[in-house]
């Protein structure tokens, strides 16, 4: 208290001129006081709803006769998941039915991305063309796939495949490929560990494409002629790869689809809900990634364009040296977030039915009852991946953030 | 020299300055642009005229019979005739149908007279605009459920449109009271408040919605008393209200941040209390420059109600769905889903250009 | 002229504060009696506006104290907020709301505040803006004002609250040439009226006019705190504040 009265109060020689009405507080009004019961409450609050829930669960689940842990997991699964690179069948423990659940979510969502960023992107630069008709006729494609509900135009695709043709009468474009309305059949190459070899070849073209491309820039610099660089680049990641799967598939057969019965047997195939799924999602969100891409592309200063054009640059140089890299600055985050979007958009795909998470989740819960940890167990495994990529996002943004002073 | 004087000196305009040249000139200019022009007259074409052979040439509007519409391939729109009360009403009683298609009107009403800035100019006009949305849902409430009069219909008669417009509505609307809360718990100085809220919101945003619905459809009964029953339209619209509560928290949150500091020191300085601030000076503020964002969020939700599907509710497409099923019209799917397309463009197309014609009034206002 | 009292009704003592590591107020020592008219100049970046803001609470600081009617001015106690009814606060962006009219802008500060009935409070608000000749745009939004309307109108809306104390921060630096003399005038009305005033400005030729002392700062310290006769004469005075009013008056 002593020391909020100035020493001037208390010699008494300005007691009459003291601002009148402001005086010293109680103890309760004063704001760090009123602070610290405000958050002691809401933690309080908090403790005590969660311990009002745990006991309602502890009350209801004996009535329905559930237990409660994850030991179900271990438990076989009982329905049919179906093809999966893992294997798993309705003998398999539970968690491995998850499993499957989870790498389908990954697989479509993977293919989701890549052909809504080039969908994205083709409608992005007809948008932002000077033809008036292939702007206007882009802006209709965005408008119309962004306004009509996801969900929708998944179950119209998934619809639109029950009117392809039978297996028996099935679609022919290509030779060995089949279309029909039990899913898309291609011919594959039998080898066993040929998924080993795909990453090996994938992995083993990066990096001579990225080493071609580091010998191609320093020749570049040194000599000042500009040795194609890009050209190397796409050679080292494409044709590396193709060298080394061609080799390794001489030596094995090619498995062609062949109609036996009512269905066909070998090739691999890709299910109509798959296709559904993916179609939906890459045309849905290509909507938004389109509009992003466009406010990043526009989001370069017009000066910047004109700058570069007046030192002499052509279009192309332009385009990728100047606008790109400052585009993606301002494109990345909310493209980031349309991924992720997609993501979880894909778990719309259980009403068609496509094995993914949250139907193998659903599927779960009606075998075994337990919802609480299923659901749980569903959430968990979206948050991880949406912290992932919250956490990316960050570290990207420190990469190219401009160091200010 | 003055303008008139200037523009008496140029030439005459040509008098053919007219449609075909200005087509000449700017699609046809360079041999990349005709082509581009080309290829995608050619794809316009080419959709344009599948999609009207389907819809009107080849369609039927009153077959004699079943067989005749599938022969003739194209859309067989006796199919809506028969259905489309049933996929725009859903369960609601037949007879009384004229009661939630009123209250439909009254929803699009309220809503477009809200729309016109004119209406929240002046503190008096505001007023008025309350009390009108005030007695409307009253009178929306009665149409429905019944009362003075009119038959009572029991919530979980409500289907089709009239459940996802107020799904969407009221979801929004409550969405905002909590949003507001939220954003300003998630700037709060007490380190509690704000890590609570910091926790919801990146929970819920890194979930999907569908195991939101899920979470309240199959867990709400586990997580509370045996003898509260919660009906299952309240569950989904908790889930709504919960999922969307932290999407537009980060949207209200970035609008605070965008009110300039200084008026924040300014109601400071003039002695005002946080919760003075933030509902006469900062709200009003930041809640104008959010509006295109929160009626893009709007739109999303009017689209992300047709997720309840997975909950077993009927709603726009729901309906739509249990009317595809009818055995008489097997096979049939593209005029449902045609249809309920077309309803969702026109509402989410006129909101989305609303949302753009607002952001530029806004951005034209701040050139002064 | 004025009446200054011998009781200093602000009162900054050993007040210190850090941004990080930046050392932005050293030791400050100033005592501003009630009536008194106090200039505060200086570099930019001497943390002249920092100390004025401090007064109010609206900065925090680390050491020291500040003492504003004998009260200390404390934001976890509350009393900072307190005081802020008895101090008003012009700022350099004028901050008005531009979501009220003129009238309201000055008449929400008595009625939330203070709980002045809205007649009383609007006849007031009529009254100073009459004062500062710009009444007939009370129904007017800020947008539509230009910048030096705009603060004349903060000034008002600060001096509705009736308080004892007031801050300028650079009123007129945001402002076109043309328009520092009509806020200047008004400020100098203010002062004739004995309001206790705290200007930081660089207006030399007003500072002579109404300044009782002249108080330089220079990267966070205070170098001189002297009537302005005593300031402006180059004999008398620290060669510091020599180096400073070249500065300016080449400007």
């Amino acid at each position: 208290m002593a020391q909020l009265i100035s020493r001037f109060d208390k010699v008494g020689r300005c007691k009459k001129k003291a601002l009148e009405d402001v005086r010293l507080r109680p103890v309760w009004s004063r704001p760090w006081f009123r602070s610290a019961v405000w958050q002691v409450l809401t933690a309080f609050l908090i403790v005590y709803v969660a311990y009002w829930i745990v006991a309602n669960v502890n009350d209801n689940l004996p009535r329905s006769n559930l237990g409660f842990g994850l030991d179900f997991l271990a438990l076989p699964t009982r329905f049919e998941v179906g093809p999966n690179y893992i294997g798993a069948t309705a003998t398999s423990p539970v968690w491995q039915t998850f499993i499957v659940g989870f790498i389908n979510t990954v697989r479509v969502s993977i293919l989701g991305i890549v052909c809504c960023t080039i969908l994205g992107l083709i409608v992005a630069l007809a948008r932002m063309s000077e033809n008036r008709l292939v702007s206007r006729v882009a802006l209709v494609y965005i408008e119309t796939v962004r306004n009509i509900p996801l969900l929708l135009q998944m179950l119209f695709w998934y619809a639109f495949s029950t009117l392809l043709p039978l297996p028996k009468e099935a679609l022919n474009p290509f030779p060995g490929v089949f279309v029909t309305n039990r899913g898309i059949y291609f011919p594959s190459i039998e080898f066993q560990s040929l998924h080993y070899w795909i990453f090996v070849a994938l992995a083993v073209g990066l990096l001579s494409a990225s080493l071609l491309y580091r010998r191609a820039v320093k020749y570049r610099e040194i000599n000042g002629k500009s040795h194609r660089v890009a050209w190397f680049s796409i050679g080292g990641l494409i044709g590396v790869p193709l060298v080394i799967l061609i080799f390794v598939s001489l030596g094995s057969g090619v498995d062609v689809p062949e109609l036996k019965g009512f269905n066909f047997r070998g090739g691999t195939n890709i299910t109509p809900e798959f296709v559904a799924v993916l179609v939906s999602l890459s045309v849905y969100q290509s909507g938004f990634a389109a509009e992003t891409i466009r406010s990043g592309v526009e989001g370069v200063r017009k000066g910047q364009v004109e700058a570069a054009r007046s030192l002499g640059l052509p279009l192309r140089l332009v385009m990728s040296k100047v606008v790109f890299p400052q585009a993606m600055r301002i494109v990345v985050p909310p493209m980031t977030g349309q991924y992720m979007s997609l993501t979880k958009n894909s778990s719309l795909a259980v009403v068609i039915g496509y094995p993914e998470l949250v139907r193998v989740s659903t599927a779960v819960i009606s075998e075994t009852g337990r919802a609480i940890e299923c659901i749980t167990i569903l959430m968990v495994i979206y948050l991880s991946l949406s912290l992932l990529t919250s956490s990316f996002m960050n570290w990207y943004n420190q990469q190219i953030s401009y160091v200010e002073r | 020299m003055t303008t008139e004087a200037y523009h008496a000196l140029l030439p005459p305009k040509s008098p053919q300055q007219g449609v075909l040249v200005w087509i000449w000139k700017n699609l046809f200019n360079s041999l990349s642009n005709s082509l581009l022009t080309l290829i995608v007259l050619w794809i316009v074409y080419e959709v344009a005229t599948g999609a009207i052979r389907w819809a009107i040439i080849d369609a039927r509007v009153a077959p004699a019979n079943f067989r005749e519409c599938i022969d003739a391939g194209g859309a067989c729109w006796a199919f809506i005739q028969a259905k489309w009360r049933l996929i725009l009403f859903g369960t609601y009683p037949y007879d009384d149908q004229w009661r939630p298609a009123l209250a439909l009107i009254l929803v699009v009403v309220l809503v477009v007279s809200s729309c016109f800035p004119a209406s929240w100019a002046t503190q008096e006009r505001r007023r008025w605009l309350f009390g009108l949305w005030l007695v409307g849902l009253g009178v929306i409430g009665v149409l429905m459920a019944g009362g003075f009069g009119l038959s009572h219909v029991e919530v979980r008669f409500w289907s089709g449109l009239p459940l996802t417009v107020m799904l969407a509505s009221v979801g929004m609307v409550s969405c905002v009271f909590v949003s507001i809360l939220l954003a300003l718990g998630r700037r709060s100085e007490m380190h509690v408040v704000r890590w609570v809220c910091v926790a919801y919101i990146e929970v819920i945003r890194g979930v999907p919605l569908i195991s939101l619905l899920f979470m309240a459809n199959i867990m709400l009964p586990l997580l509370l008393p045996a003898e509260v029953n919660i009906p299952n339209i309240l569950r989904a619209q908790i889930a709504f209200i919960m999922f969307f509560a932290a999407y537009m928290a980060e949207t209200i949150r970035g609008g605070l941040q965008a009110v300039p500091q200084g008026q924040y020191a300014a109601a400071k300085a003039m002695g005002m209390g946080y919760w003075q601030t933030m509902i006469f000076i900062i709200l009003p503020q930041a809640m104008r420059i959010t509006i295109p964002s929160m009626v893009n969020l709007f739109i999303a939700g009017f689209k992300d109600t047709s997720l309840v599907i997975v909950i077993s509710m009927l709603d726009l497409l729901g309906t739509a769905n249990a009317a595809k099923a009818d055995p008489t019209w097997l096979g049939l799917f593209a005029e449902a889903y045609a249809f309920v397309a077309v309803i969702y463009l026109t509402v989410c197309a006129s909101m989305s250009w609303y949302s753009r014609w607002i952001e530029r009034r806004i951005a034209a206002r701040q050139q002064h | 002229m004025n009446q200054i009292s011998a009781y200093p009704i602000i009162s900054l003592r050993n007040v210190s504060k850090w941004y990080g590591n930046l050392h932005v107020l050293r030791d400050i020592n100033l005592d501003v009696h009630e009536g008194e008219k106090i200039v505060v100049c200086g570099p930019s970046g001497s943390g002249k506006s920092t100390a004025v803001y401090a007064i109010n609470g609206l900065e925090a600081y680390q050491q020291g104290e500040i003492f504003v009617g004998g009260v200390k001015v404390s934001e976890a106690d509350g009393t900072a907020h307190d005081l802020r009814k008895h101090v008003g606060m012009v700022f350099q962006q004028f901050n008005l709301f531009p979501h009220l009219s003129i009238l309201e802008n000055c008449c929400i500060g008595p009625m939330k505040v203070k709980g002045i009935r809205r007649e009383e409070a609007e006849a007031r608000a009529m009254e100073e803006l009459t004062r500062v000749r710009i009444a007939d745009k009370a129904r007017k939004y800020p947008e539509t004002l230009s910048g030096g309307e705009q603060q004349r109108v903060a000034i008002c809306r600060a001096l509705c609250m009736s308080p004892r104390v007031m801050l300028f921060d650079e009123p007129t630096s945001a402002l076109d040439p043309e328009m520092v003399g009509e806020v200047l005038d008004v400020m100098t009305g203010l002062s004739e009226r004995g309001m206790t005033m705290i200007v930081v400005t660089h207006e030399m030729g007003f500072t002579r006019r109404i300044a009782d002392r002249v108080v330089m700062m220079e990267s966070g310290e205070i170098i001189e705190a002297v009537p302005p006769e005593q300031f402006f004469d180059r004999a008398r005075c620290n060669p510091r504040v020599g180096a400073f009013l070249d500065q300016i008056m080449h400007a």
